[in-house]
């Protein structure tokens, strides 16, 4: 590997540098600082052109993300926009203190976030894989394309159109009803039906979003060898053997890194979607946090409000990230970042 | 997915959508700020409001009522008076941002109206618009950033929903006493000529600080689809609740799909006006009583209770993104009775190419004493138009010149102009005189400038006299009967910030009673929950500046 | 570009189909079993109606009059009668929808190439083992991913670059997209190492393998981030409503946003001057014109993705 070869060249060069390690009167801590600092150079200098590869977007990610993330501190404030950061009033932690105010109705909106969330990851997550892996075992090159072009289509409305979409076909008064109604069957309730709420909503979120979570697993299932399926079959491995030994391998790196990353936004389940469809239900089936934010926070202006829910959701994102990677780690999966 | 990523981002951002879209109201800028000094109602009700001179100039056909009927005119006035003899501006250029419904038109360069009014005005107008469901967040923004234009909408609402609005006012807008105080409005005669009600609502600080974009004071009309009620066999004009229960029955057939309402806050307006329901407050001697304290609105919730297992409601109702105006127009709904005045216009020209549709407008008598109901009034003002400080008093006198000629009255030659551009590129007149426009000013002509000025609403339909009867008929009827909100033209804080989220919950609260999601009993919990989170803090705030105007009367 | 092309040639040089065999099937692929099958594609199928039936319904939406609207109820409509193109007519008229097509081109061919370049450029610096900086530099990737910045503090931040009312406005604060970051990188880790090795024996530089080994062999992961970047452009209509000012530089999609979300505004300030198509067919004629371009577009990108390259071929 590059970084093996690399260390060598570096042992040779180091003895001849500025900051010799020969150097009278260092202590060795000292010594070592010194000796870090001279790797670190080094490094950098055997890594400019990779460096500058990759600046542009670092440097774009610092001033479009981070430079406003320092923004957030109006979590701490009464912020107010006419009066901007400076002459705002500081007020310490009360933004936050829907975390220990004992909230029953913030309670609820967590509660039903996080019901949502292991229903999502459940059973929507994999769902583009299982699609991926059901088109990929097609024959037909044109077929499948075919195919893969109708399903991702949906990704493209907005969930308003798709909001209005279900609620044309399968509402109290949708097409589906109508049908029942005139052929005096007894109506289905689908919309509007809280025990339904969860369903509906995860639904929803697999008719729009699956077949576009097919691409990127297609793209890896292109990467794999075809001459490893080759070799299997003449070995005699049956169609499910090279999709459990080969294919499913192969995949497993990806479908780690995408969950430990969904996990990451553990917190937020569809705000859009749901914000659109929370009157008929009530707010005791729909609410979620990000729903709860924009009810107690947005919509009075309370920017602080808002932003303190965004940083915690952030930390436990970090903390849920950190404790899905070392889980990774354990498994002797590589996860998002590696030891 | 990245998409998803993506989007989420500004996702809660983006959310100010939903919230016009819900129905819920606006977004307000801010919270609890800094104690309002100056915005003290002694020094409100101290204020010199501007002088009414109404407009002269032309004469309608059915004339207008001090108490708030609309003037009517049955076909647009072939004369088309100046009401502005000099152009506004010296050539410089102006900039303003409002909210628009519909489609954005063409930009200036390709977009011959926008030149002609330029050219009217003898400036450079600048526009930015934003789709109103927006609105607020770019509001916030551009608060936030200080880069104000000229002339600046703010949300609308009655209070608009921006919090601390005195202390913003008082810190970047201009105090327009000096121009636009008793006697001096006379200076720009088409904004004297905005009834003195609607003026209130731009009082803060001891000081005029907008333009009210005025509006009737009717404010919604109870809209009936006429021929519908005439194939059911009933009355236009139920008299009594059972009267209006037994219509609603015939009214609904869900194998055709047919109801009588489209969405639950429609019945209960009606109800409500039936029992007999304040306008959002009820005053007595300075003390406020909320509509959802009053036994009342408990009979309004019992009465719709009853209402929903009759089934006479779309079996949708309670979802709030229900295109209620498709319903109406396709007659899936028979009634839709809380919708703004204006539409009339709207479902007449939908209707163009529906031969049998017939727009009606019903009439709400009490429950059983065969008496018109009481009305409620609007609130007289759909948005205030601040203008920023400038340092050029002449440059403020250039704006309020241009905000004189864009509130030229109905009929006249500005109003032609703005309303419907050139003739012969714009619009072309009918056999009647009436203005039609051409595709071209379709797509250009709607600027939202009058969301920056308007004239007050004037009742007209273009090839259609038999309207202007039947609307002002209808006006004449009810507006006699109707109450005014007290706190129309008071800014409470809480209302801006808060109550916007204690009404949604308390409403949802309501919603789960009256589909038996939750007994009746719990209303008053809802209620006493809803006055700790908002109700009360209002009240307080409204009944302070109530006492205090009382007191300097 | 080169890059797409050696790899395209590299896919033609794979002798993976035999004539004898079936066109479709590897000759070592064995013939699957008929209920295997059938359940494949009552699957397949089903999934593609409920895709296909909601879609033919926006479109036969689009084409319906007013009617054939209310004759379903007010509606969507899945079978016009009385067909009309009058929505589209409308909607194309007045040039705005057309000059917004061609900015939202625009800024989506410019932006996704950007966006590429940029993504590529840190992914390939933070998959190399041990590069300098790459540690601190993964873990504000990662960061950007978990937290947002606020509405106001972005727009400030714009606002300060002076990028307001300027296309950049809709491309910089967008460029890199932190999830595309870490995934494009997992992609490059699962390239094979000894291609480093033997490059960086040779003495090539790490500009030189990223061109020649890691682009290459990675078109079908560059057409997926590819695709994400440019439908996030495409659909993007938020930083466009808060960051443009003239109307005349907006972007389809929130041109297209005026038309959807006020449909139902209650108690709107109506301002009707004309008798307009019906807005149900005026939303859908809309969208279908939004999704349009994607459709022309996709298959270009999809034959990367859903063939892919043969790293076989490259090795051998």
């Amino acid at each position: 590997m590059a970084q093996q070869g690399n260390p060598g060249i570096a042992g040779k060069r180091l003895p001849s540098g500025v900051s010799g390690p020969t150097g009278a009167g260092a202590t060795p801590a000292h010594h070592a600082t010194l000796k870090m600092s001279a790797r670190r150079l080094h490094r950098l200098s055997r890594d400019k052109l990779l460096i500058l590869l990759g600046l542009p977007g670092a440097i774009a990610l610092l001033l479009f993300q981070y430079v406003p993330l320092l923004g957030n501190a109006i979590a701490f404030q009464d912020y107010q926009p006419y009066l901007g950061f400076t002459e705002s009033e500081w007020v310490g932690f009360s933004n936050f203190s829907f975390l220990w105010d004992g909230n029953p109705e913030f309670r609820n909106a967590l509660i039903n976030t996080l019901i949502l969330t292991v229903i999502q990851t459940v059973l929507v997550f994999p769902v583009p894989l299982v699609l991926a892996l059901l088109l990929s075992s097609l024959a037909g090159e044109r077929l499948k394309r075919t195919l893969q072009s109708i399903l991702y289509l949906p990704h493209f409305l907005s969930w308003v159109i798709v909001v209005a979409l279900f609620q044309q076909m399968l509402g109290n008064a949708g097409m589906l009803n109508t049908f029942l109604i005139q052929h005096d069957l007894p109506m289905i309730h689908i919309i509007g039906v809280p025990e339904l709420f969860k369903a509906l909503i995860t639904s929803q979120v697999i008719w729009k979003d699956a077949g576009w979570g097919t691409i990127i697993f297609l793209a890896a299932i292109s990467r794999i060898d075809q001459e490893q399926y080759e070799a299997a079959a003449v070995d005699g491995a049956t169609s499910w053997q090279r999709l459990v030994n080969i294919t499913l391998p192969a995949l497993k790196g990806l479908f780690i890194l995408l969950l430990i990353l969904r996990l990451g936004s553990s917190l937020s389940v569809g705000f859009e979607q749901i914000i659109l469809q929370q009157g008929p239900v009530g707010l005791e089936a729909s609410e979620v946090l990000d729903t709860w934010v924009y009810n107690n926070g947005i919509i009075g202006g309370n920017w602080g409000i808002s932003t303190a829910a965004g940083l915690v959701k952030g930390v436990v994102g970090i903390l849920l990230v950190i404790g899905a990677n070392k889980l990774a780690h354990v498994f002797g999966e590589r996860g998002v970042y590696e030891k | 997915m990245t998409a998803n990523a993506f989007s989420r981002r500004k996702l809660l951002a983006g959310a100010g959508g939903a919230a016009v879209l819900l129905g819920t109201g606006g977004l307000s800028a801010c919270s609890n700020g800094p104690k309002a000094e100056t915005n003290t109602a002694g020094a409100n009700s101290s204020v010199k409001l501007p002088s009414y001179v109404p407009y002269t100039g032309l004469k309608p056909d059915l004339p207008g009522t001090e108490q708030g009927v609309d003037p009517a005119f049955r076909n647009f006035p072939s004369d088309n008076p100046k009401s502005v003899a000099e152009k506004p501006g010296n050539g410089g250029s102006i900039s303003g941002m409002a909210n628009i419904y519909y489609a954005v038109p063409p930009g200036p360069d390709r977009n011959t109206y926008w030149a002609g009014l330029n050219e009217r005005l003898g400036l450079d107008l600048q526009l930015q618009m934003v789709s109103n469901a927006d609105y607020t967040q770019k509001f916030a923004t551009t608060i936030a950033g200080n880069d104000l234009p000229d002339m600046l909408q703010f949300p609308n609402g009655s209070p608009s929903p921006v919090a601390n609005m005195p202390q913003l006012l008082d810190k970047r807008f201009t105090n327009l006493t000096e121009f636009l105080s008793g006697d001096a409005i006379k200076e720009y005669p088409n904004l004297a000529n905005i009834p003195t009600r609607t003026w209130k609502s731009a009082i803060f600080n001891g000081g005029i600080y907008g333009i009210p974009i005025p509006r009737g004071a009717i404010g919604s009309y109870h809209f009936i689809r006429a021929d519908l009620f005439e194939a059911a066999g009933v009355s236009t004009e139920p008299k009594s609740y059972d009267e209006l229960i037994d219509a609603g029955k015939a009214l609904t057939d869900p194998k055709k799909r047919r109801w009588a309402y489209g969405l639950v806050n429609q019945p209960r307006q009606l109800l409500g006006r039936m029992n007999g329901e304040p306008n959002v407050w009820a005053e007595e001697g300075g003390k406020l009583t909320h509509v959802y304290e009053t036994d009342q609105y408990k009979q309004t919730i019992t009465d719709l209770i009853a209402l929903w297992k009759s089934g006479v409601m779309h079996p949708d109702s309670f979802n709030p993104a229900q295109p209620f105006k498709q319903l109406f127009n396709a007659g899936t709904v028979a009634i839709n009775a809380a919708d703004g005045y204006p539409g009339w216009t709207q479902y007449i020209l939908d209707n163009t190419g529906n031969p049998g549709f017939k727009l009606g407008l019903m009439p709400i008598y009490t429950r059983d004493s065969g008496e018109l109901a009481q009305w409620n009034n609007g609130s007289g003002v759909y948005s205030i138009t601040a203008l920023k400080k400038q340092d050029d008093p002449e440059k403020l006198k250039m704006i309020l010149r241009t905000l004189n000629w864009l509130a030229a009255p109905f009929g006249t030659e500005e109003y032609l102009y703005r309303l419907y551009g050139k003739a012969g590129t714009d619009h072309n007149i009918d056999g009647s005189g009436n203005p039609v426009l051409t595709k071209t000013g379709t797509a250009n002509a709607v600027l939202p400038i009058r969301y920056l000025a308007d004239s007050p609403y004037t009742i007209y339909q273009p090839g259609r006299p038999q309207d202007a009867d039947t609307q002002h008929k209808y006006q004449s009827l009810e507006i006699p009967t109707g109450i005014n909100n007290p706190t129309t033209g008071l800014f409470s804080n809480t209302a801006a910030t808060k109550n916007a989220t204690a009404d949604k919950n308390f409403n949802d609260g309501v919603n789960d009673i009256i589909q038996g999601r939750k007994q009746f009993s719990e209303l008053d919990s809802l209620v006493s929950t809803w006055r700790n989170a908002a109700g009360d803090g209002m009240r307080k705030e409204y009944e302070e500046q109530l006492q205090a105007a009382n007191a300097a009367k | 570009m080169t890059t797409l092309e050696q790899s395209t040639i590299g896919d033609d040089i794979v002798p993976r189909k035999s004539k004898s065999a079936s066109p479709k099937r590897p000759p070592w692929q064995e013939k699957p079993s008929p209920i295997v099958q059938a359940a494949k594609f009552l699957a397949l199928g089903i999934s593609v109606l409920l895709v296909i039936i909601p879609f033919w319904s926006v479109v036969a939406t689009s084409i319906a009059d007013q009617k054939t609207i209310n004759d379903s109820g007010g509606g969507m409509v899945m079978f016009p009668k009385g067909i009309s193109f009058q929505a589209y007519a409308t909607v194309l008229s007045g040039g705005v929808v057309t000059r917004a097509t061609v900015i939202s081109i625009l800024i989506t061919v410019v932006g996704t190439l950007l966006s590429l370049a940029a993504t590529a450029g840190l992914a390939y610096w933070l998959s190399r083992p041990g590069a300098a900086g790459s540690k601190p530099i993964l873990m504000l990737v990662l960061g950007a991913v978990l937290f947002s910045p606020g509405l106001i503090p972005s727009y400030l931040v714009v606002k300060q670059f002076n990028l307001l009312d300027s296309y950049w406005s809709l491309i910089l604060p967008v460029l890199v997209n932190a999830f595309n970051v870490i995934v494009m990188r997992a992609f490059f880790q699962e390239l094979p190492q000894e291609l480093f090795e033997s490059a960086a024996i040779d003495g090539a530089s790490s500009a030189t393998i990223l061109f020649k080994i890691v682009l290459p062999l990675s078109k079908a992961v560059m057409a997926v981030i590819g695709l994400f970047y440019a439908v996030a452009y495409w659909n993007a209509f938020f930083n466009a409503l808060l960051y443009i000012q003239s109307t005349d530089k907006w972007p389809m999609a929130l041109v297209l946003r005026t038309y959807v979300v006020n449909q139902t505004s209650i108690g709107a300030d109506q301002n009707a001057v004309e008798a307009l198509p019906p807005q149900l067919s005026l939303q859908m004629a809309i969208l279908v014109i939004a999704i349009v371009p994607i459709l022309v577009v996709y298959p270009f990108l999809q034959r990367h993705f859903a063939k892919g390259v043969m790293i076989g071929a490259v090795k051998g």
